[in-house]
């Protein structure tokens, strides 16, 4: 369910699609396909309920009634409209084989550091947890239209980033029922809300891209800027020129500098619509949704510091067999080396930053 | 062979022997090659020895004395030892003593030569290779500064295209290789000016005035333009550094510069530079968030489905092109080729400029079909003549399945301006367009797509269609043109700037580079500027579409009427003409009762009958004897004249009529010859026109066609075309014919015209024929050559207009033969413009 980057085969895609449909599907030849179309999609098919497909042009010109699928064929439009209603909010459970796991408190202190405070287990149980995998489709508009699948995983919980699992994406085995017993059934959050967050980490995901998206449009633009900047500074300069001719004749300097004052205007327009025509628009929409249920273990840490005793909950997660990412409190960015501060658990990015303000703030007073 | 002897006449008598060492031609020859690495050269110095004896120089020697390949430049020693080892060889041969061996320098045979000294030949080594060696010093100097030109020269193309840094290299290589060149310097003064490195581009500048300087043979008009073109360098410096010195000081005054005034104004510092962006999040997916809440979850299978769904709908840039298998067209290679060329490399703005006849609206409609499918353009406005914006609706929509509307329906919009802001996708025409009220709304407009059909009407930047045109707020713009350049080589830069201001530089700067003067259509610096137009326009051409195109062969056949048709014609004629004069009848019905007049008498007699009870009494017993003699009429001459064109042929032919009256008379007519007519009209069903088609292209030998037949069918398949009567706009002709004769054609297509001897039809045919060639031009000339005469009114009105007014046959004739003159004016003009097209464009233009 990633996007994958190897060529779809029509044929394979077809039979799937027609079975996962409810039509009933049989091969013939070596790349043909006959259906029987499932009641409900024969308004699709321009009301055929019997189809037979070839996928090879040689296959094609046997028989007459053979109708060819190729991109932009009629079936396969009728397929991907019928497709474009389906699919569209789908689960999976992931059963880890050991849902809990013995030496926490080891595993805990592989993952994460404390500069100033020393972690200890208080309790830890088992949970439901939930991630949301959104496939996103992004359309890069400019003089050109380019489109991209993007996967963006939000753990429901935490509502992080959940960065580790689609890079073993491909290693998990999802099933359609739920394994693991004596949890509670995870209650999912609000739709808007975690949407909200897949889409800030896809924004930043998609950054780099976009990056080189706009040096690339901006290159062009320069160009173009450059031109229009120069043919307007000569013909200002000629127009200059004229009007210093024109200094002894009233009506032709007024016409001269009608003429100056329109010029300009032009110039301000051309730049405009330079810049309009590379403008970077782009825009994302869901495909869609993918919810992944699994267990992981809960677990209470408590800190000793300075500033007291402090208590936080860290999950580990059975699956990828670590424990889910951690978020400075201040910055909230995940990170695995923290030092209390105050209240809070902040990075050493965070940390940095405070002492050269309270640095700075000793120097102004 | 005599030989002028040599000059100065030497005071003592003439030696017996010359020798004329000829170093310099081959030695450019050395340098030439010597540039191309790891390559061989070679070089050889001819010499020639000539006797003179008694004032009579004779020569008795030629010979290549040197020919061997190296890879280093020739020693003159060297070259000097072989010489004169055979000069002492002839010497002793000829028995002529040292002393009186001579030695020339020239550069060719035959020019003035410089006897240098004429020492013994034993001293004679040193003397020559100082010689030979200036020469050869001489020489490497030559062509070390050709070669520093055209670098220098491709530098300056480079600078054009805004490719700076390529440029600098260039203008660097150059003042390494001769670095006494000015050239060089004023170029990288320029580059440097531009990256505000002032104190650098003001060394170079004047370097480059020092050298200038010290460069001799130079004309006064060269000094006159290098001296300028240094003068300007040194301004835009000082003016350029002023501008920038101004803008980084902070404002002393509360007032902005206003538009109007000198300073940020023409500056290049205030330009923008970065591409604006913007996200946007599409709301979630409709059901998405109802299933959600009610965990309504469908099937993994599905999930993945619709994900490779996604995947197979991907646009990954215009690498593929969508439009070609939507668009009901048959498009040719070179059309699919400028669409993707003007959507990935131009980028959207680009002129095309194909040849008559190789469907450049069909390139426009699938870049715009591209578009429209990619959801990029969604606003366009489509200018175009006014005789034209009912077919450019219809081929968009027939071909491209895009609704258009036309100012047509103007009309019912109170404002006017509510029209342009309602439709998205609208057709006008040009002159419409420009005029106010019109002007102001369009130009309130954003557009995101602009087609300018006939663009040489914009060839003229003082007009108010260009400044309109170029004012129109638009995305993407394509301009059509045939004919870019009509006058002269301004109108081409004149189109070029309304697409990308500042391509080919300011107006001035366009004569001065790449004008000829004193010719307006001459170009210079054709390579220059063939790569500037590279960038902004396609030309594709017959040759190299690979579209050969059949020739066509046309048959008038005069038709004598019988006095009682003449009599008939001429009644009604004179009738249409005192009507016409009292302003009786509409002139849209008078129109056509002419032209049916022309076509067969019973489509008249019906039209008759639908106007009687509108006309006065006076006119209505004419019009009654004119009906009945119409029905008393036993043969139609006409009828007659067809049955025996088709009694001398087998081929399949196509009849075109243009009034179904006459069509289903035809059918008649041939029905009782025994012959087995197919009927082809608009009143048809889509399914009834196939069918037709299909009969005639497998059974039928006669299909007869009204005008709906002469529109987007193709009937290559047929190569005899009839006119059994004539439209009277040429662009109709044109249609009907290029119904057989297109692409696709493979043989010789036949077009037999019928027309009776004075009637309207058998003047235009004339004029068609012998003034317009017609029916041998290549499909779309006709259009090309009479767009200018047909700006204001068709040529219709024309023709109508001069049948109506003329009080005698005298002054038919004269006008009719004004109106052919024009018509020869036009088809010169047009000849002229192909001519100079060859000149700019030639068969090496890279097009796609």
């Amino acid at each position: 369910m990633k996007p994958s980057e190897s060529p779809i085969d029509l044929k394979d895609f077809s039979k799937r699609a027609f079975e996962a449909l409810g039509s009933v599907v049989e091969e013939w030849g070596a790349a043909g396909l006959d259906v029987l179309v499932a009641d409900d999609l024969v308004s699709y098919f321009r009301g055929q309920d019997i189809l037979r497909l070839s996928f090879s042009p040689l296959e094609a010109s046997e028989r007459d009634e053979t109708q060819r699928v190729t991109l932009g064929s009629p079936v396969l439009e009728g397929l991907l409209h019928v497709l474009s209603n389906k699919g569209l909010l789908a689960r999976a459970y992931l059963n880890p084989l050991h849902a809990e796991s013995r030496n926490v408190e080891e595993k805990f202190a592989r993952k994460f550091h404390w500069e100033n405070a020393k972690p200890y287990l208080k309790s830890s149980s088992l949970e439901e947890t939930g991630r949301a995998c959104f496939q996103f489709k992004v359309s890069f508009l400019s003089d050109d239209r380019i489109e991209r699948l993007y996967l963006i995983s939000v753990n429901l919980t935490t509502f992080l980033e959940e960065v580790r699992l689609l890079r073993e994406w491909d290693l998990l085995f999802f099933e359609h029922e739920r394994r693991y017993e004596g949890v509670a059934a995870f209650c999912l959050p609000d739709v808007d809300r975690v949407s909200e967050r897949a889409v800030v980490f896809l924004r930043k995901r998609i950054s780099p891209e976009l990056e080189n998206m706009k040096a690339f449009q901006e290159k062009f633009l320069k160009r173009d800027l450059l031109r229009i900047g120069d043919y307007y500074h000569e013909l200002f300069r000629e127009i200059g020129r004229k009007e210093a001719k024109a200094e002894g004749d009233p009506s032709l300097l007024d016409r001269v500098r009608k003429r100056k004052t329109a010029v300009a205007l032009d110039r301000q327009k051309k730049i405009r619509d330079a810049v309009e025509k590379y403008r970077l628009d782009v825009r994302a929409e869901i495909v869609n949704l993918l919810i992944l249920y699994q267990p992981w273990m809960r677990c209470v840490f408590g800190f000793k510091s300075r500033s007291g005793d402090l208590e936080r909950v860290f999950y580990w997660d059975p699956v990828l067999k670590d424990f889910s990412d951690y978020a400075c409190e201040q910055c909230q960015i995940p990170s695995s080396t923290f030092m209390v501060r105050g209240p809070k658990f902040i990075c050493l990015k965070c940390k940095e930053v405070k002492d050269e303000n309270i640095r700075m703030a000793h120097a102004q007073s | 062979m005599k030989i002028p002897p040599p000059f100065p006449p030497p005071s003592f008598s003439v030696s017996p022997l010359a020798v004329s060492v000829y170093s310099n031609h081959y030695f450019k020859e050395v340098v030439a090659f010597l540039h191309e690495e790891g390559k061989k050269s070679a070089y050889y110095v001819k010499m020639r020895i000539a006797l003179e004896k008694e004032g009579m120089v004779e020569e008795i020697y030629e010979k290549k004395l040197i020919h061997k390949e190296i890879f280093s430049p020739p020693d003159p020693e060297e070259i000097v030892s072989n010489i004169t080892r055979r000069i002492k060889h002839f010497a002793r041969r000829y028995k002529v003593s040292s002393d009186r061996i001579f030695f020339y320098t020239s550069d060719h045979p035959g020019e003035k030569k410089t006897r240098i000294l004429n020492p013994p030949l034993g001293r004679l080594d040193s003397k020559v290779v100082s010689v030979i060696r200036e020469s050869y010093d001489h020489k490497i100097e030559e062509e070390k500064m050709t070669h520093a030109f055209k670098l220098c020269e491709e530098g300056e193309r480079l600078l054009q295209e805004r490719r700076f840094r390529a440029a600098l290299r260039h203008f660097r290589d150059a003042s390494q290789i001769a670095p006494n060149f000015y050239l060089p310097p004023l170029g990288i003064c320029e580059i440097l000016t531009r990256e505000e490195k002032w104190e650098d581009a003001r060394t170079h500048l004047k370097q480059a005035k020092e050298l200038f300087e010290k460069t001799p043979k130079i004309s006064g008009n060269q000094r006159n333009r290098v001296n300028g073109r240094i003068e300007e360098a040194l301004l835009r410096l000082q003016s350029n550094q002023e501008a920038k010195a101004k803008v980084s000081t902070p404002p002393t005054s509360a007032s902005s510069s206003p538009a109007g005034s000198d300073e940020p104004f023409g500056a290049r510092t205030d330009l923008p530079s970065s591409v604006p962006a913007s996200f946007a999040f599409e709301s979630l997916p409709p059901f998405l968030r109802e299933y959600y809440q009610a965990g309504k979850f469908e099937g993994l299978d599905l999930h993945a489905l619709r994900l490779e769904a996604e995947r197979l709908k991907f646009l990954e840039g215009f690498d593929e092109l969508l439009a070609p298998s939507q668009a009901r067209i048959d498009s040719y290679e070179h059309q699919i080729r400028t669409a993707r060329m003007v959507l990935r490399r131009m980028r959207g703005r680009a002129l095309l400029a194909d040849e008559v006849g190789l469907g450049k609206t069909i390139e426009a409609g699938l870049v715009l079909k591209e578009y429209v499918m990619r959801g990029m353009v969604s606003k366009v406005l489509i200018l175009v003549v006014p005789s034209l914006v009912s077919q450019w609706r219809d081929e968009m929509a027939e071909k491209f399945d895009l609704a258009f509307v036309t100012t047509e329906e103007i009309h019912r919009f109170e404002p006017s301006a509510l029209f342009w802001t309602t439709h998205p996708q609208v057709i006008a025409s040009l002159s419409l367009a420009r005029r106010e009220p019109h002007q102001s709304s369009i130009l309130n407009q954003e557009y995101d797509l602009v087609i300018v059909d006939e663009a040489h009407h914009l060839r003229n930047r003082e007009t108010i269609a260009w400044k309109f045109v170029s004012q129109i707020r638009k995305k993407y713009l394509l301009l059509l043109s045939a004919t870019p350049i009509q006058n002269d080589l301004e109108e081409l830069y004149n189109l070029v700037t309304i697409l990308h201001p500042g391509q080919l530089g300011t107006p001035s700067q366009f004569r001065r580079q790449f004008v000829e003067r004193g010719s307006l259509r001459k170009p210079k610096n054709t390579e220059t500027l063939r790569s500037l137009l590279r960038e902004v326009m396609i030309r594709n051409t017959r040759a190299s579409a690979k579209v050969p195109l059949p020739r066509r062969i046309a048959r008038t056949i005069s038709i004598e009427l019988s006095d009682e048709e003449r009599r008939l014609y001429h009644l009604l004629s004179e009738w249409i003409r005192g009507v016409h004069r009292q302003k009786g009848i509409s002139r849209m019905i008078l129109s056509l009762l002419q032209r049916q007049a022309g076509s067969s008498f019973r489509a008249v007699s019906l039209t008759l009958q639908k106007i009687a009870p509108e006309v006065d009494s006076t006119c209505r017993n004419l019009l009654f004897e004119i009906k009945k003699a119409v029905a008393c009429l036993e043969e139609s001459s006409k009828l007659l004249a067809l049955e025996r064109a088709l009694s001398h042929t087998r081929e399949k032919c196509l009849i075109f009529t243009e009034f179904l009256e006459t069509q289903s008379h035809l059918d008649q007519f041939l029905r009782e010859k025994g012959y087995e007519p197919i009927l082809f009209h608009g009143s048809l069903t889509p399914s009834e026109k196939v069918e037709a088609l299909r009969r005639f292209q497998n059974e039928g030998r006669i299909l007869i066609s009204t005008p709906s037949g002469g529109e987007g069918t193709n009937l290559e398949f047929c190569r005899t075309v009839i006119n059994y009567d004539l439209p009277w706009n040429p662009m109709k002709i044109e249609q009907r014919i290029g119904r057989v004769h297109r692409i696709g054609q493979t043989g010789e297509t036949l077009i037999y015209n019928f027309a009776a001897k004075e009637t309207v039809e058998d003047y235009l045919l004339k004029i068609l024929d012998e003034k317009l060639n017609l029916f041998e031009l290549v499909v779309g000339e006709a259009e090309t050559i009479l767009g200018e005469l047909t700006e204001e009114k068709d040529f219709e009105e024309i023709l109508m207009d001069i049948w109506l007014e003329a009080a005698s046959t005298e002054e038919l004739e004269l006008k009719i033969g004004h109106l052919g003159n024009r018509i020869v004016e036009e088809k010169e003009k047009y000849l002229q413009i192909r001519k100079c097209d060859d000149v700019l464009f030639g068969a090496d233009y890279e097009t796609v």
